[in-house]
């Protein structure tokens, strides 16, 4: 993550005033006297709400009311005029909800009945789009959810260069019955802009202190599981798991902060590391995940090394239907060329996530990859929640001054020269020193260190401080003061030197790790120098390492980027996907998300989708129907194929004919085989079906999917390429329509 | 033939384990001397202009195992026994073992060895991951 240092603006209290609450407008029904043949007042219905941005009508459908005491015999006499037939009946209201049949515009049939007495008001069934805003007042921030152009941390963006979060949030807003678990630092999640979406187990929290209730081999595990520190609190003390987590379900629409992709979910916080993470603790976090109800994990970390045991993990998790949302790294790197885990990872559930800036352009720190990188989604300049720290009280954990020359320290490398001497250094006092009574050497990397380790308190900030004294060549030799665990090091800082070559007395006050390693670190300073010019090296005295326990002291919000944060924003679509559609696999969100990106050119070639994700696309996908099977009988054919389980969905349209235009449309109902009669044996017909979905508000594009590809059967032969089985012969007449 | 499987195995790591007992005898650091140890750092790693977590691989010490379907736990065990190493904690759902190396003998040694042995199915370090991504 790259934390931003400019001041942040907490509330905006300019911008308050202009979010507009989410307002459910009615628009009022238009009487049927007023209402004028062809012409559709847009202007009328948009002045009475300035949030309905989007107005249209289905074409094909009309809302209707007769007037009291209108007998049945009546209605359906008016309906047989223009063979109408009624498909909603929306009873308080006394409204029908109407098909017109193929031909029949909405105007001519509004004309038709507004001659009718008996019809108290006829009009079309408008497409109402709210594009619901929540009340979160820092909401303008969230130009990832909903970009206006709007200047967010000094920097302007695109309109529409979004995730259409305010379109999505029409069909849903997500459900606390969706769990996500965030594969983290940990997340503060007692922040007030989370603590109502926190993952709760509830029979640990009904359950005895330190009893595991639930059996599931970790004790009193009620909000989640903290690998790294081994207990119950995967408290955040890094700040990047808790800014994952708020951009996946900070709570929405509660008048505080900002909101999440999802305004509810259930968060379940897995802590594998603190400042780093290990990957031992992956691998039992997605377990624990798995086994706990995780619907979809986070995974906003990464590194080089293909695991295997990553690998298993993250298939058992495919194989308990658990979807991986995995960030593509931010080395600026071609994972086709250099994979990056577990992104990189070849398994179905998994999505690969690039970063995309406020104007659609891939990140310049973005990883990306045509056939390891699936989507990108917005990752830069990203505002969410963070916990803030305080600090102490401190422990030294080892003082030195150098007098008397201590024991314990260890000085080795190539052209080492360190020591320690008596005063040369500060005044009077032993201190320690490379290359004592000369200067340093050429092609030196020369380490001092003390020996004995330290053990790595976890939730704890060391901090080195000493005073030091150096020339040193600049700009070509340096010294370090580092940590290490004889693996990997950490170096604080690098210092040269001056360019006039004077002394620099000056001190450190590093506090740079907290928990760099994970279990014990040693410290010391090299001295790296080049192959020219020497100088006289460096002073160094009163040496203290301290340690201070670290603490939540309050809760904020931050700007960050990274395709950590680009992560978060896909995984809170597949939160809502799965809110809006509980019946659907990993692999259907997982294509839901995928077959939706809005396809970006500068994006094409450089993601397998070519695209940045799009919420509303993806929560309104419908999924063409799947394994279609053609069953040829005495001039007719029967269709079969999958369920689809879509919550919307109401039905298949079939579309068939003697060549590839599929001239013929026939809407059925809900089932899953179909027999088309009348067909000349002998003929080969060409069929395709699609899916239609009847969504809050319904419209042109949104209610069907796309067609399946295109396939034949020749009627009146038997058993021909079918596949065999499959449920032939229902007769379903009595469902259809022509369209 | 299973005894004298379960023989060479014994006497392979057995001969092993002797060699890295001895390199562990040689990093006994003595005060300001130039030493060799493990826990020093290499300082092959360093390069001038550097800074932040510069090697950034995997945890000293620790591995990942993962036995073969089927092996019995009492080779477990002895192969725990043979190679110095201590469980931390399994994944029993993946049988996976996250496991500490007792003595100094190195990851990549401990995973050299260990892939030689038909009761593992593999072993890797235990990879550091980072979040700065």
């Amino acid at each position: 993550v790259k934390r931003r240092p400019e001041v942040r603006q907490k509330y905006n209290f300019a911008f308050v005033v202009t979010v507009a609450l989410c307002t459910f407008i009615i628009i009022p029904f238009s009487r049927a006297g007023q209402w004028n043949k062809g012409s559709i007042s847009k202007a009328d219905l948009m002045n009475s709400n300035n949030a309905t941005k989007k107005i249209g009508y289905v074409p094909g459908e009309i809302l209707i009311k007769f007037k009291p005491m209108i007998s049945k015999t009546k209605i359906a006499s008016a309906h047989s005029v223009l063979g109408t037939r009624e498909i909603k009946r929306i009873g308080p209201l006394k409204l029908s909800r109407l098909k017109l049949p193929a031909g029949i515009s909405v105007e001519d049939a509004l004309a038709q009945y507004e001659m009718n007495p008996d019809v108290e008001y006829a009009e079309p069934n408008y497409i109402i789009h709210f594009e619901k805003t929540p009340n979160d007042p820092d909401f303008d921030e969230l130009w990832g959810l909903h970009n206006t152009g709007q200047t967010v941390d000094l920097i302007t963006g695109t309109p529409d260069a979004d995730i259409d979060a305010p379109e999505a949030w029409d069909i849903t807003t997500g459900s606390e019955n969706v769990i996500i678990a965030v594969l983290d630092s940990g997340v503060a999640n007692m922040h007030p802009d989370q603590i109502n979406n926190r993952w709760i187990n509830l029979t640990e929290l009904s359950g005895v202190t330190g009893v595991d209730d639930d059996g599931n081999g970790y004790i009193d595990d009620i909000y989640g599981w903290d690998f790294w520190g081994n207990d119950s609190n995967p408290e955040d003390y890094n700040s990047h798991g808790t800014h994952v987590a708020g951009t996946i379900a900070a709570q929405g629409d509660n008048g505080s902060d900002i909101t999440g992709v999802n305004w509810d979910a259930s968060i379940m916080p897995v802590r594998i590391g603190g400042v780093v993470g290990l990957m031992s603790y992956a691998v039992e976090g997605i377990v624990y995940a798995v086994e706990n109800g995780a619907d979809i994990i986070n995974a906003s970390y990464g590194g080089s090394n293909f695991s295997q045991s990553a690998y298993n993990a993250i298939k058992y998790a495919n194989d308990n239907d658990v979807l991986f949302v995995a960030a593509a790294g931010n080395s600026s790197n071609d994972n086709d060329i250099d994979p990056h885990y577990p992104s990189s990872y070849n398994l179905p559930n998994v999505i690969a996530v690039a970063a995309t800036d406020q104007d659609d352009a891939l990140e310049s720190f973005s990883n990306y990859g045509a056939t390891t990188v699936d989507v990108a989604a917005p990752g830069d300049n990203i505002y969410s929640t963070i916990p803030e720290f305080s600090y102490g009280p401190a422990v030294n954990s080892y003082t030195e001054d150098f007098d008397p020359f201590p024991p314990g320290w260890g000085f080795s490398g190539a052209n080492n020269t360190w020591g320690f001497v008596s005063g040369t250094g500060f005044g009077g006092t032993n201190c320690l020193e490379d290359s004592p009574g000369a200067d340093y050497l050429n092609n030196s990397v020369e380490i001092a260190q003390y020996l004995t380790s330290f053990s790595s308190v976890k939730e704890n900030r060391y901090t080195l401080t000493s005073r030091i004294k150096a020339d040193i060549e600049y700009g070509w030799d340096f010294l370090y003061p580092f940590g290490t665990d004889g693996n990997n090091i950490f170096i604080w800082e690098n210092r040269t030197g001056t360019t006039n070559g004077a002394f620099i007395v000056d001190s450190f006050d590093f506090t740079a790790f907290a928990e760099v390693f994970p279990s014990f670190f040693y410290f010391g300073f090299a001295l790296v120098t080049d192959p020219l010019i020497t100088r006289d090296g460096v002073y160094i005295d009163d040496l203290v390492l301290t340690r201070e326990p670290i603490s939540i002291s309050g809760y904020d919000l931050d700007y960050f980027d990274g395709t950590s944060m680009a992560t978060p924003h896909v995984a809170g679509i597949a939160g809502l996907v799965k809110a809006q559609n509980p019946n659907y696999s990993n692999s259907q969100i997982r294509d839901a998300i995928l077959n939706t990106v809005d396809k970006i050119p500068s994006l094409s070639g450089k993601l397998v989708t070519g695209g940045r994700v799009n919420a509303f696309k993806a929560v309104t996908y419908l999924a063409p129907p799947k394994n279609i099977k053609l069953i040829p009988g005495d001039e007719s054919i029967t269709v079969s194929w999958s369920a689809n389980n879509e919550a919307a969905l109401t039905g298949y349209k079939i579309l068939y004919g003697t060549d590839s235009s599929l001239g013929t449309k026939i809407n059925i109902r809900n089932v899953t085989s179909f027999t088309i009669k009348g067909l000349s044996n002998g003929t080969k017909y060409y069929f395709a079906l699609r899916t239609i979905g009847d969504f809050p508000f319904p419209g042109p594009g949104v209610t069907e999917g796309n067609n399946t590809p295109v396939v034949t059967a020749v009627a009146g032969t038997p058993m021909v390429n079918t596949g065999g089985g499959g449920g032939g012969g229902g007769c379903f007449i009595s469902t259809i329509f022509i369209d | 033939m299973g005894f004298y499987k379960y023989l060479s195995f014994f006497l392979i790591g057995g001969i092993l384990l002797i060699s890295c007992s001895e390199k562990e005898k040689t990093i006994t650091a003595k005060s300001n001397q130039p030493i060799q140890s493990n826990e020093f750092h290499r300082s092959e790693n360093l390069r001038p202009g550097q800074s932040g977590l510069i090697k950034n691989n995997y945890q000293p010490g620790e591995l990942l195992i993962k036995f073969a379907e089927g092996t019995e736990e009492r080779i477990i065990e002895n192969i725990m026994k043979q190679y110095n190493l201590e469980i931390i904690n399994i994944t029993t759902k993946l049988n996976i073992y996250h496991v500490k190396i007792k003595d100094d003998c190195s990851v990549e040694e401990i995973i050299r060895r260990l892939e030689d042995l038909e009761e593992i199915e593999y072993s890797e370090p235990n990879y550091v991951v980072t979040f700065q991504e």
